[in-house]
Parts: C-alpha cells; structure tokens; sequence
C-alpha cells in the first residue's frame, strides 16, 4: 500500500514547523516539501547580517540535512510549483514532475512587493526576501559605497544599520508604504525617522519618489533618483522596501478563493478538502471578528504552520489572532500583533 | 501514532474498465498458468514471444502439471525461457543443455521435460550433442529457437545464418554455408521432427501438443526472426507469408518423404516425420529385465 | 568557481539516446585539445534494445590512472536510469537535464527532482533545441555536449571538430545539423544562466602529436596484427568479442584467416594446429571459454606448441556476470589443467601495455614454445585512454627468438631434445630433414610415447626450466614509494594496478610510509625481486577484484610472508576511495 502523502509547498517556517507537527502525529507517513529556493530553511531575518558579511551561510540554516533525513521527511529544493489541480489531487512542478498528494499544505509565504506606481523603475531595484538575492547583493556590495533605500518597512532597518556599520553611507526615502507591516503607521513616523537619523541614515522623508533611472551600467552600476518635489540623489545600489505580499500567483485558476491571500477558515483549511494554507500566504477568517485578517512574521507563521498540521493529522488546531504587544527596536517604538523583533 | 480520522488513507487502484475485462479475459483462458510472474527479457518485437505464446496454450490444452514441468536451457536469449514458465527450470550452459535435459529424464521419468536453446547453442557449440539424443531416443521436447543469428552476444553468425550475410564477425559476409539442421536431425534418424514459424503461435500450438505428447525425443525447428540483428534474412517481413502446411497426402512415417520436404527449399508449418521406436525409458525396462532374468 | 585537474562526466541515457557516441565525441574533443581520458561506459544487459547505458568518462591534464568513479556532471538523456546513477555523482556535482520534456512526468520519475542543495541542476531543452537543429531529437545528446561545452569552459570548435570525425562517413549535412544542434547547447548555457561555467578545468597545451582513442581489446588486437597474426579462431563471449570484430575486419586484408568456431574448443584446436605448422595463432575468450580450453591449453604444454590465449575476465563462476569486471580468473590462468602444467601468465595493466604484452606474447610463445595467457578484464578490456602513437611505434620485437632446428645428417631430430635451458630447437612441418611426431601423451625426446619415470621426470622438469630464463630477462616489477623500510607494501596486478596507485598518490596516503609494488609477469613469478619488496614492508597487502586473494595466496607462498587481503568482488573497478580507506586502516 502506498504511503499516505502529506505535500507542503514552502520550506519556510509555517512548512517546516508543519512538517514537524505532521511527522510526530503520523509516523509512517510520507512528507515532502517543495520549495522554489535551493536552500535548506534558513532564518529570513538574519539575511541583512548575512549582506553585510557579519554571518555566513551556515549561519543562516536552521536545520543541518541530517534532520530531514532522521524524520524522513523529502526536500524538495529548487524546484517550483508552476500550478496545482485540487480536482486530482496533484501539484505539477516547472522542471514537469507531477507530485501526488493526499493532503495538501500550501505555505508559499510572501515575496518582495513593489507597489504598482514603481512597477516600471523595477529593473532598478534589489529587494530583499531570498537567500538567492542575499548571495547576489553580498558579492556586489564591496564596490558599492552609496545606498538608497525606498520605502523602508521594518526589514530595512536591520539592514540599514549593518551597512552603516560598514562604513556605507544610506539614504532612506521614506514613503506611505514605509512602515509594513504595522497597522497604523503614523503612530511611528516620528520615532522611526529619528531613529535612522541616530544610526546615521540621510532620510527623506513627506517627498516621495518619483523615479529612478540607470545612469552607468558599470561595476558598481550608478542610479540616479528622483523625488516628486524634484530633488535629486546617486546611488550605486537601490533597495526597494515595501513589505511582501502572499507569493500565491500559482494558484490562480486552481480554483482556490483568494482576495488578499488563499482564505481558510480558522482551522487553515480552503474550501477543498484536504488542502490547507498557513504562514504569510494565508488570509484567515476569525469568527470572533467575522472578518479574515493577513498573517505576517514568523512566529504567527510559526503557529499557524502547527495548527494546520495538527488538523491535518485529524487532531484539531485553531489559528487565533495574535493581539498586538508593545515592543521597541532601536528606540522605535511598536504595538503590533505580527511582528516580533527577531 | 495518530492517523487521520475520516479520510481513507488510501484507495485501490481502479483499474481501467477495458484493462480489467481484458486482464479478466487472459486469465479464464489458462494461458497465464503456463507463465511465471517474471517479464521477458526480450527485446520488444522479437518473435520469441510468439513461440512463447504457442507453448503455453500447448501446455495449457495438455493440463501438465507445472510441479512436473522441467524447461532446461542453454545459453542465449532463447535460453532465457526457463525464467518465464511457471514449472522448474534450469538455465545451464552454453551448448549443453540436452546432456542436462537427459539427465533429468532418464532420473526421473515422469517429468516432462522441455529443452530450449538458440540456433547457435543447438546446432553451433552444442551441435555435438543432438546425434547422441536422437541415438538414446530420450522422451524429451527439444524446442530450438532459430533465429539465425547469435542473439544474446550480439549478433554474430550462427551455423544457420545464410552463406554471405554480414554480421558481426563476419564484416565481408560470412564464408560458410548453412547447415539444413532439419535434414541433418532426420539423418540421425530423430523420432520425431517438425518445423514451424514465430509468426503462427497456434499452428505452434498444434505442432508443440503433438511433440509433448509424442514418446520419445521430439525436435522442433522454430524459425523465428532477431528484430535486432538480423535486418537481411529472417525478418518478419521475409517470412510472413512463406511457411505452408505440410502438403496433403504426406506420409509422416516415411522417412524419405520427409527428407524430400526437408530440401525442398520450402518452410512448412507441421510434423515431418513421426515414428514409434521405443524410447531410452522402454529400452531401459528392457535391459532392466533381461539383467534380472 | 572552482577549478580542477581531471573531471568525471557521466552520459546516461537507454540504448538508442546515443550516450555512448556522445562520450565518444566527448573523447575526441578532448583528446584533440591536448586532454588526457579514460572512458569506461557500462551496459547492464547482454541484450540490447533495452536497459541503460551509462558513457562514463575522465578528462585530466595529466595522465590518468583510473576512470574515476564519481562523477563531476551526470547528463540525464533518460531520468529514470539517470535517477539510478545519481549515487555515483560528487555531492558538488552538475546535472544536465531536459527542462521541457513533452510531457509531465510522474512523481519521483524525473531527475531534476533528486536535486539536492550543493548540486547545481542545468536545466536544457533538449529535446526542443535539437528538434530545432535536427528536425528530431535525436541529437539531445550532441546538444548535450555543448551544454558541457559551456559549463567547462571547453573549446567548442575542438567538439565539433570531433562531429566531424565522428560522422565522417556520413554525409555533410549530418556534420553540419549535429554541429548546429552542439552550438545550441553551447549558446543555450552561456544565454541563459548566470553563471554558465560550474568547474573549470585547468588547460593544457594543444598539441599534434597522432592520437588513438583505443580499448584494451583493440590494443591487443592491433598487438596481435603488429605481431603478423595469422590465424584466429574464436567463438563470441562478452567481454572478449570485440578482439574477434576487429580482427575479423582487419585482418582478412593482411591475408590472415579469421574463423569462428563452433565452440571455443574448436577454437583452441585450431590455434593449436596453427601453432604445430609455427605460424602465429591467437584466441581470445572469457573464463567459461577458458574452461573449456583447459585440455587443449594441456596438450600445448605437453607437446610444446606456441599459443596465445586471452583471457579477458568478468564476474563470477559459470555465465556469472558477463557484462561486469572481476579478476578471479588467475587461479584458472596458472593452474587449469591436468598434470603439472606450466604455462605463461601476464597481465598488462593498462591500455598501451595491452599492446605491448600481445605483441611480447608471441614472441615469449615462440621462444618457450608455450601456451601464453594474457589476463585483461572487462574493465581494461572496454575502457579507453589516448594513445600516442608515437609510443605505439617504439616497441622493439626481438626480446625472445624462436630457436629452429637444423637437419643434421645421419641423426635423428629430437624435437623435444632435453637441454640446459630446457628449450629444444623446433621444427615444422615443411622443413625438410626434421621430421617428427608429436603427441598429447608422455614423450621421450624423439617425440615417442614413453612412460617411464625416469623420462617423465626429465621431461617435466625440462618443460619447467625453461621459464628460467624468462623469468631474468622480464622487466623487474615496478615498485614506488620512499626507499628503505616500509610501514605497508601494496601489492596488486592488471587492471586494479592504476587504482592503487592513484591510492598511493592521495593526499590521505602521499608520504606515508607506503610503498607499491606490481608484476605483470605473474607466471613464472619473479620470486626474488618479490621477496626483495616484501622483505622491506613490515606488512603486505594485496589488492585485487576477487573474494579469496588469488595473487596474495601465491604472494604468501612465494614470500614466506603473510599478506592482508583487500580482495573485494564489487562487480566494478576498484574503488581509489575503499583503498584509501583500507590502507588509512591498516596504519592506524
Ligand atoms: C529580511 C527579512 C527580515 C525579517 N525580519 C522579521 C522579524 O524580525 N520578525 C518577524 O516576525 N518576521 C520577520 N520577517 C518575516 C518572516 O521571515 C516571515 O513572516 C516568515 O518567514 C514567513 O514564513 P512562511 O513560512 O509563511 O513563508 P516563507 O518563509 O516566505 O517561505 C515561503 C516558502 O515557500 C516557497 N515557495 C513559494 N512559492 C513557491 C512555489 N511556487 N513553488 C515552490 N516553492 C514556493 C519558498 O521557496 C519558501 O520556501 C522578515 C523577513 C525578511 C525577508
Ligand atoms: C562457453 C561459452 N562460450 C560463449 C558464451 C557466450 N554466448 C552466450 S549466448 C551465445 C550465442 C547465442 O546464440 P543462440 O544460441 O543462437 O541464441 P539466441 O541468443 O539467438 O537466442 C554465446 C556465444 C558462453 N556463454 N559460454
Ligand atoms: S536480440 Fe534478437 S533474439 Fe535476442 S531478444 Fe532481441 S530480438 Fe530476440
Ligand atoms: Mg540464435
């Protein structure tokens, strides 16, 4: 007989905890997770230590190969789901293998977003989700010397720190966008802009951008900026900060409602049985608020990630939604309910 | 350990409606009894599989008993066969498996004992063995697969490979004749001998029922084409329409005749020559007494 | 990037998707740009029309001693016999890969999902980029090459000079779309990744001096020509066939006679007869082939006929293993055979010494007027290496001569007259004077039946002594390693010879106090340069590709001393890691 197969699309930390979860609940079970980055998991987090040179890649990894294989739960590393058929239970991958599952999880998190004004500077700008890009700025960044930063969600800021450690000079253009993944940003405007002034940071900020073009496609390339009220600023490197949005494109015409990200209910299941979602992809419904709210950072992943599992394996596990606590990071102060300072 | 609790864990595979009744068609017909679960190894078009198929609807209309069936084999792709019946065999080596085969008969006689082999096994390395068989008249159903060529190494010649093809070893065309093993069978004086086609697994079937149940030693000449390395001679399309039956009014007791039919340059589908000497095992009983009386 | 000395790239693919001819091209290329190779391809089955082939091949700059066993890039040409090969590859390790095969493919049945982090996946459109060249996809595997091309940083003209040689017989169309189709491959990597290169090979100097890409079996074959064949008679057995296909192509035209025999009894017999008439006669067969030579090989000892036999040896007893390598035919080789029976056994190690020990051969048959047996394997037998030709050329014939009888009046010839040396001056038939009979049966010096004991005795130990001299005359082992006293002393023989010393050479074992030593000639043993080596090491071990020791049985008698075993019958060449491994063991 063939082994009952849990499929989970991500490796992040909503899989692996699932994965986790899955396995101790169901020994003789097959497990697999696919993942589109050829990485073992890794801490998302640490990447603007990574960037600068204060880690290595080692570092980064949570568990070594050894645990996957104790747990005999199969990687599937670098491979891309291009899309699913809930009908017939099967998720096709881009090199074009088709993957049976009985129950399916899909915890493809959320990738870079670049809002739809500067959708046409895109080519100009270095995001930040993946190791991949991580690796790529790494090598670059000896020869680059001046950095812009747009935006400036919470993910910036580490970073920002680390390559003023490292003598670099940094210019934040701070925008309405700038404060993902917190709720209310104005609250911390003031805080946040002070805070990157202490560090060292130029900032902009009430000027937002306006475009940005290449000017010398060098090693290091030169960009120049523009902000809507006409300043301009060089930069050797552009690093576009807009928060993530749910990484879920391969979904579409799978049947699967999606509004904000793939809804569940609060027991992380879709409207097909035997599929769940958990982590930054998922949207949730809250009965207690009669609304579905977006699930961001990683210990709400975290959780998540096991609830889904649990209800996977016929035990039940509940998503709640996690109350804002009061945090504060380099003096910026915080009331949020995702994110926690990692 | 928890499992899941409303979901089967898994489902048996549906089989596809047409598979399925056709699967069920195969087994009422008793021909799958006659083949062991292991899949041939032959190349997918080789017209061993057709001498498979006559055998065992042969086999199936006797009703032998598979704990007494023996397939012995020699060396070659023919010799492969013992692994796809369901009876006991034994794959021996190159050239030597009717020494074996006798062995087997004359210990045990009431086994029923087929011996297969390639046209090179039979008529090339162990080409020596066959006047000494047919002498002793052992009850055994040797069967050779002749393909004209050496198939398992290749496709070198064989002893039947037309004068002048190029194989292998023999880049220029081959300088020998062939040799006509079912006149040289018959000038051994062999007890039974008959020729057929790959291509006609029920004439096949008629032909194997009446060897198997013939006592004494019954040869059959198969001539059955190399997809792979014989592209010139044997070929499917060669002999499609080139076997006939043995012409009426044929006297399958008249030796002569036989030898006639044998160098005619013809291919016939049937028994050429029978006759009803006593076989190793009535020999046996006979010396057995006379020893003791 | 990294750089490397030698690279193991391995084709895989099911019979028809053309991975040994794209390895074959491979070796061309490579060879034409000044790389040294060594290309052991596998085919699991006898029969073909099914299975998989694996064209396994090692560039280097410098020459190589073993065919590598873990690969640096596998090209999938089929996924599912990829799929099994992937134990076989570096964890560092590329894999080529049809990246839009027609159709999906069915779970854990594609390649490219066995990737694991370390590994780098080089997705191509094979398929799609040949169909582009070709008009079918057919040259996926020519495609292939140009990916590998690109990858290593290879020159691809070198390549498609190596289509155009390849496919010379065919027309000029076929050069050019395989051209193109190489091209594809070769733009599609530097197109579309990144980083296109994964490993660059450290280059060397092109040179033009005339290179031959040969087996083992060719190299004996092309020995036996040089040597002026006249006869060979064989009967097919894998892996020795192929020494019958290209003598049967080749030396018709030198007015020499191949003939294949009913049975490989037949075939000793007639190399026999043609050694009586003092013509050069080989056969060459595989250890059940070998069995059956036994009695015939018995009457050429006893009436001291000159006669070559290779034997090219695969795995286990009976039909065993017939497409896999093994060295357990030695005990046959030295002892098959009734009576006291003494004959000449050699193992060449690698290719070129196959060319050099069959020609020698004939020339040891003749003058010791014995049987020789060569032993070569299916590993040396199949794999190939670069050959100078230059190299080739200098062999110098005429190390052992034939002593030939003169009619001498009023006395009768003794053909087998009882000398110091124990070689008596032969004759033919044809010569007048000297006629003579022989015989299979115990002999007095006119050839007379004669069952004496006293004759016996003489007779025996005369066909004894004369393997004195050759025992002298014969090249010492080679022996390497630091002078003086040694902590191990390795000792191994053929084929197994080049993974022992590419062991020694490891940097785990480099300057240790290790030392090697190998005979080619293996009957008569060379007793005192032996026991010279072994009285140096305070251990011995013996390594060869058979379960009970055969070479180190026969070390230990003639030593006195007793050797450690790595005898392993893995059904593949031996592993340069498991002999590290062992020796790093016996240290410790
Ligand atoms: C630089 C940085 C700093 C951060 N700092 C913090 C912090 O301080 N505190 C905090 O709480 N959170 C932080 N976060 C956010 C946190 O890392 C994420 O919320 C968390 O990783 C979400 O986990 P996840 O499992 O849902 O998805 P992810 O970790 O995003 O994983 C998604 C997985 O899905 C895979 N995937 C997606 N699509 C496909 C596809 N089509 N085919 C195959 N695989 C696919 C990806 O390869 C990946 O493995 C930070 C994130 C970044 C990038
Ligand atoms: C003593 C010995 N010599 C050679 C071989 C190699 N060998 C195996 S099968 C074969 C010939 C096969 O030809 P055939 O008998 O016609 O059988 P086919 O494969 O055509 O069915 C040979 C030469 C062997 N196994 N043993
Ligand atoms: S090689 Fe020839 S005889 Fe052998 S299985 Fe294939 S087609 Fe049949
Ligand atoms: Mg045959």
């Amino acid at each position: 007989m063939k082994p009952f197969h849990y499929v989970i699309i991500g490796n992040g930390v909503a899989a692996n905890k699932a994965a986790e979860t899955i396995r101790h609940n169901h020994a003789d079970a097959k497990i697999t997770l696919i993942s589109r980055e050829f990485f073992l998991f890794y801490y998302r987090h640490k990447l603007p230590l990574y960037i600068t040179g204060k880690i290595d890649e080692t570092d980064l990894q949570v568990y070594p190969v050894e645990y996957y294989r104790e747990r005999n739960i199969r990687l599937r590393l670098g491979q891309i789901v291009q899309k699913v058929d809930l009908h017939k239970k099967v998720v096709y991958l881009k090199h074009m293998e088709k993957v049976h599952y009985d129950r399916l999880l899909i915890c493809s998190g959320g990738r870079s977003y670049i809002p739809e004004i500067y959708y046409p500077f895109r080519s100009c700008f270095t995001t930040m989700k993946r190791l991949s890009t991580a690796r790529t700025i790494r090598e670059k960044l000896p020869s680059v010397q001046s950095i812009a930063i747009v935006g400036g969600d919470l993910t910036s800021v580490k970073l920002a720190e680390t390559l003023i450690d490292t003598g670099r000079e940094v210019t934040f253009i701070l925008d309405d966008y700038a404060f993902w993944p917190l709720e209310s940003a104005s609250e911390i405007r003031d805080s946040l802009e002070n805070a990157l002034r202490k560090m060292g940071a130029n900032v902009i900020s009430n000027d937002p951008l306006n475009m940005v073009k290449q000017i010398k496609d060098d090693d290091p390339p030169l960009y120049e900026i523009q902000t809507q009220s006409g300043k301009t600023l060089q930069a050797q490197m552009v690093g576009a900060f807009f928060g993530f949005k749910p990484d879920i494109d391969f979904l579409i015409r799978s049947g699967l409602d999606i509004d904000r990200g793939i809804l569940v209910d609060d027991q992380l299941k879709t409207a097909f049985d035997d599929v769940y979602a958990a982590g930054d992809c998922a949207q949730i419904y809250a009965p207690e608020l009669k609304n579905y709210w977006v699930s961001v950072g990683w210990k709400n992943a975290l959780r998540l990630g096991e609830a889904a599992a649990l209800n996977m394996v016929g035990l039940t596990g509940h998503a709640r939604k996690p109350a804002a606590h009061a945090t504060q990071y380099k003096g910026i102060k915080l009331s949020t309910p995702w994110w926690h300072i990692l | 350990m928890n499992t899941p609790k409303d979901k089967p864990h898994n489902t048996e595979p549906v089989l596809n409606k047409r598979v399925a009744s056709g699967l069920s068609h195969v087994n009422s017909d008793g021909l799958l009894n006659y083949r062991s679960h292991a899949l041939p190894t032959w190349c997918p078009g080789c017209g061993y599989y057709g001498i498979t198929h006559g055998l065992t609807q042969a086999m199936n209309t006797l009703n032998i008993p598979n704990e007494n069936l023996v397939v012995v084999s020699g060396i070659g792709c023919a010799g492969r066969m013992p692994f796809f019946v369901n009876g006991y065999g034994f794959h021996s080596i190159h050239g030597r498996a009717l020494p074996i085969a006798s062995g087997v008969k004359m210990a045990s006689p009431e086994l029923t004992v087929l011996c297969v082999g390639g046209d090179g096994d039979g008529f090339g390395i162990g080409g020596g063995h066959i006047a000494h068989v047919i002498r002793r008249n052992v009850d055994l159903t040797y069967i050779v697969f002749d393909n004209s060529i050496y198939g398992l190494t290749k496709g070198q010649a064989s002893p039947t490979t037309p004068k002048g093809q190029v194989t292998s070893t023999s880049p220029f065309g081959t300088a020998e004749d062939p040799i006509n093993p079912a006149l040289i069978s018959l000038a051994y004086n062999v007890s039974f001998l008959a020729t057929g086609y790959a291509g006609d697994p029920d004439i096949l079937n008629t032909i194997f029922q009446k060897a198997l149940a013939h006592r004494g030693f019954s040869m059959i000449i198969v001539t059955t084409p190399c997809i792979t390395f014989d592209h010139v001679n044997v070929t499917w399309n060669d002999f499609r329409d080139r076997f006939e039956p043995i012409p009426s009014g044929h006297n399958t007791g008249d030796i002569a005749a036989a030898m006639q039919l044998a160098i005619s340059g013809k291919n016939y589908n049937g028994v050429l020559y029978q006759d009803d000497r006593p076989d190793w095992e009535t020999r046996q009983k006979a010396i057995r007494k006379k020893s003791s009386g | 990037m990294k750089q490397t000395d030698s690279l193991v790239i391995k084709i895989c693919g099911s019979a028809g998707d053309g991975a040994i001819s794209a390895v074959e091209i491979l070796n061309r290329a490579c060879a034409l740009m000044g790389f040294h190779i060594m290309n052991f391809d596998s085919y699991p089955a006898e029969i073909r029309g099914f299975g998989k082939s694996v064209g396994h091949t090692r560039i280097s700059r410098t020459p190589l001693l073993t065919p590598g066993r873990y690969a640096d890039c596998l090209v999938a040409l089929n996924d599912m016999h990829a799929i099994t090969e992937l134990k076989r590859i570096k964890p560092d390790a590329a894999l080529v890969y049809d990246s839009r095969p027609p159709d999906y493919i069915e779970e854990d049945c594609a390649v490219a999902g066995f990737i694991e982090p370390g590994m780098s996946g080089y997705g191509v459109p094979l398929r799609e980029l040949s169909a582009q060249a070709v008009k079918s996809a057919r040259s996926r595997n020519i495609v292939a090459l140009g990916a590998i091309a690109a990858m290593y940083n290879l020159d691809p003209e070198a390549f498609i000079e190596a289509i155009n040689i390849r496919f010379a017989r065919k027309s000029a169309v076929v050069r050019e779309i395989n051209s193109a189709a190489l091209k594809m491959g070769y733009e599609y990597i530097r197109n579309h990744r990144e980083r296109p290169v994964h490993k660059t090979l450290l280059a060397v100097k092109r040179h033009d001096r005339p290179i031959r890409i040969v087996n083992g079996n060719e190299a004996a074959a092309i020995g036996a020509l040089d040597a002026g064949l006249t006869l060979y008679a064989g009967y097919p057995i894998t892996p020795a066939t192929k020494i019958m296909e290209y003598l049967a192509k080749k030396l018709p035209p030198k007015n020499g006679t191949v003939v294949q025999t009913e049975d490989e009894i037949a075939a000793i017999g007639h190399v026999v007869g043609a050694g009586y008439t003092g013509k050069r006669a080989m056969t060459a067969t595989s250890g059940p082939g070998l069995c059956l030579m036994t009695e015939m090989l018995n009457l050429a000892v006893q009436a001291e006929i000159a006669c070559v036999v290779i034997n090219s040896m695969r795995g286990g007893p009976s039909t065993g293993l017939p497409t896999k390598t093994e060295q357990a035919d030695l005990n046959l080789a030295l002892y098959g055979g009734s009576g006291d029976s003494p004959r000449v056994v050699l193992a060449p190690a690698n290719v070129p010494e196959c060319y050099i020990m069959t020609r020698r051969a004939f020339e040891i048959a003749e003058a010791f007027q014995t049987p020789v047996i060569l032993l070569l394997d299916f590993f040396l037998s199949n794999r190939f290496e670069d050959v100078d030709e230059t190299v080739l050329e200098t062999f110098e014939p005429g190390m052992f001569k034939r002593l030939t009888a003169e009619p001498v009046s009023g006395k009768p010839f003794e053909r087998f007259r009882v000398t110091d040396n124990g070689v008596s001056p032969a004759a033919f038939p044809g010569m007048p004077g000297l006629k003579h009979a022989i015989t299979g049966l115990e002999h007095t010096p006119r050839g007379f039946p004669n069952y004496e004991g006293d004759n016996h005795r003489a007779m025996t130990e005369k066909r004894r002594r004369k393997f004195i001299e050759l025992q002298n005359a014969w090249p010492h082992p080679d022996v390497t390693g630091p002078k003086g006293q040694l902590s191990i002393g390795v000792l191994s023989w053929g084929s197994s010879i080049g993974a022992v010393r590419e062991a020694l050479a490891s940097p785990e074992l480099k300057g240790l106090s290790i030392g090697g030593c190998f005979p080619r000639l293996l009957q008569p043993l060379q007793t005192e340069p032996l026991k010279l080596f072994a009285n140096r090491c305070d251990r011995l071990v013996v390594v060869e590709l058979n379960s009970s020791g055969q070479l180190a049985g026969l070390i230990e008698q003639t030593t006195h001393k007793k050797a450690m075993r790595l005898a392993d019958v893995p059904a593949e060449p031996p592993a340069v890691e498991q002999i590290v491994r062992y020796l790093t063991g016996v240290l410790k």
